[in-house]
């Protein structure tokens, strides 16, 4: 018990500090690849509900795609083909120009992207979930549609969105563990340089298991306290 | 998009296939064997069978899976006694521990379908059969089981496409499935969207055929029902209220 006390704490031959920053990456990683990813959610949600045609047959094909083809597919797709494609552009632009996209900016948005498609689906089913009227009166007061859409709908179908928002951000910090596959030095990432180095794989690993679990039964918390605060002065069923 | 390139790399790649195939097979049927004990564990009054349940589906839907398949693959090798036992040939290969981590985890995902599913059952299909005399355990294998196993088929569906999707990380333990094959193409030959794209799509037909299959084998488990669906559609609906999960 001791030496598994030195082996993780954060000591001279501990890997604690290593594995905290690898934590702090993964959050990272997560909150930010959750934020791009409600961003595409409310865009795409959008276009398929109100966009015009070709806008709405486009959204069609991200979400089919996405819920049909691996997420790690994706990532990889995005992470080295997006940086190539987005690299020779810049060259065409501006030549004699390189510009190094780095890792985490692409596991963001490549985890961005995989979340958008389902928080689409999210959007797109909380904003039908509002009733009709509440739409109806805000066109009978003549209110702009952005108006509209973020005092009267959004804010309505925040609260049927919340449950599922919470389900799929578990989904997204899980997903982050994803991104070491492509070299990031995230939780799993350090772990896997301390399992090697140590030859105790299996403790390494459990660590992490844990560490995730602990994430996301905080996260299950307090969205849950988020629902309960959003969903005042309406009747629990 | 070079054609005569991607010619060449569909031997490969069909190969992969074949090994999703039968990954995606073996761990959907072991898996859901696996499922239902699970399930009848965690709806158990009994404590200490509700209690171990709960911690397994928790455990296995709040981590990653691809750090349950690192500390199956990666981390059983750490003790001794593992390398010395018997199951060592079959915990070496990593094949194996793919089948096995993706069976442990749709034992968790679908269990925990399946436990919605038992309690969704309407009492008084329950009641009915009590009140002919029916024990507990004839009341689970012919009444509970069956018409919970039809309600949450639409998920079952959703759920094997998860699956699929999820199957795509074994090529991290070295399993050169559909997405191994693309990754060592893409990697021996520095092009990313030949092999990716085709594999995608190859991904796409997959689920395509997943969705397809299951909604022919709802069609037929239903069949007598039609009719009544569409005065109480409420009942067949309730099931497929459970929440995206992704692994």
């Amino acid at each position: 018990m001791e030496d598994l006390a030195a082996l993780l704490g954060f000591g001279e031959k501990g890997w604690g500090g290593q594995l905290l920053a690898g934590a702090l990456v993964t959050i990272e990683i997560g909150v930010a690849s959750y934020l791009v990813g409600l961003l595409f959610g409310l865009a795409g949600a959008w276009a398929k509900l109100a966009g015009p045609r070709p806008l709405r047959a486009l959204a069609n094909a991200y979400t089919t795609v996405v819920r049909g083809v691996p997420d790690i597919l994706i990532i990889l797709f995005v992470y080295y083909g997006g940086t190539t494609a987005l690299r020779s552009l810049i060259g065409l632009v501006v030549p004699g120009v390189t510009v190094e996209i780095d890792a985490f900016t692409a596991a963001v948005v490549s985890l961005g992207f995989v979340s958008g498609a389902y928080a689409t689906e999210l959007f797109r089913g909380s904003i039908q979930a509002v009733p009709p009227g509440q739409i109806e009166a805000a066109k009978s007061l003549a209110l702009p549609p952005p108006v509209m859409f973020f005092k009267v709908v959004l804010p309505q179908a925040l609260r049927f969105a919340l449950p599922a928002m919470g389900n799929l951000w578990v989904v997204v910090l899980k997903d982050s563990a994803l991104i070491s596959v492509v070299g990031v030095r995230d939780l799993l990432g350090s772990a896997a340089t301390a399992a090697a180095t140590t030859r105790m794989p299996f403790t390494f690993y459990a660590v992490v298991a844990l560490i995730f679990l602990g994430l996301t039964i905080a996260s299950v918390g307090l969205f849950q306290l988020a629902e309960r605060a959003y969903g005042r002065g309406f009747r629990r069923s | 998009m070079d054609l005569e390139f991607i010619q060449r790399i569909l031997g490969n790649l069909l190969d992969g296939v074949v090994v999703t195939i039968g990954l995606v097979t073996a761990s959907m049927v072991w898996g859901n064997a696996m499922a239902v004990p699970v399930a009848l564990a965690r709806v158990s009054r009994r404590w200490w069978l509700k209690a171990p349940a709960f911690v397994f589906i928790l455990f296995i839907r709040g981590t990653p899976l691809i750090v349950q398949m690192f500390m199956i693959y990666y981390g059983l090798a750490q003790f001794p006694a593992v390398r010395h036992s018997a199951l060592w040939p079959i915990l070496r290969e990593p094949m194996w521990c793919a089948v096995i981590s993706l069976s442990i985890s749709t034992a968790a995902y679908s269990g925990e379908v399946l436990r919605g599913a038992i309690q969704a059952v309407p009492r008084g299909e329950v009641e009915a059969a009590r009140s002919v005399g029916m024990r507990p355990a004839l009341l689970m294998r012919r009444i509970v089981l069956p018409i919970a196993l039809r309600q949450s088929l639409p998920v079952f569906a959703n759920e094997t496409v998860l699956l699929l999707k999820a199957s795509a990380i074994v090529f991290t333990i070295t399993v050169r499935d559909l997405m191994g094959e693309a990754n060592i193409i893409r990697a021996q030959t520095f092009r990313t969207y030949e092999p990716l794209i085709t594999a995608a799509l190859m991904y796409l037909v997959l689920t395509w055929i997943i969705v397809r299959g299951f909604a022919w084998l709802e069609a037929r488990l239903s069949t007598h029902r039609r009719a009544v669906s569409a005065a109480a559609p409420g009942r067949v609906v309730a099931a497929a209220a459970v929440p995206l999960d992704a692994r």
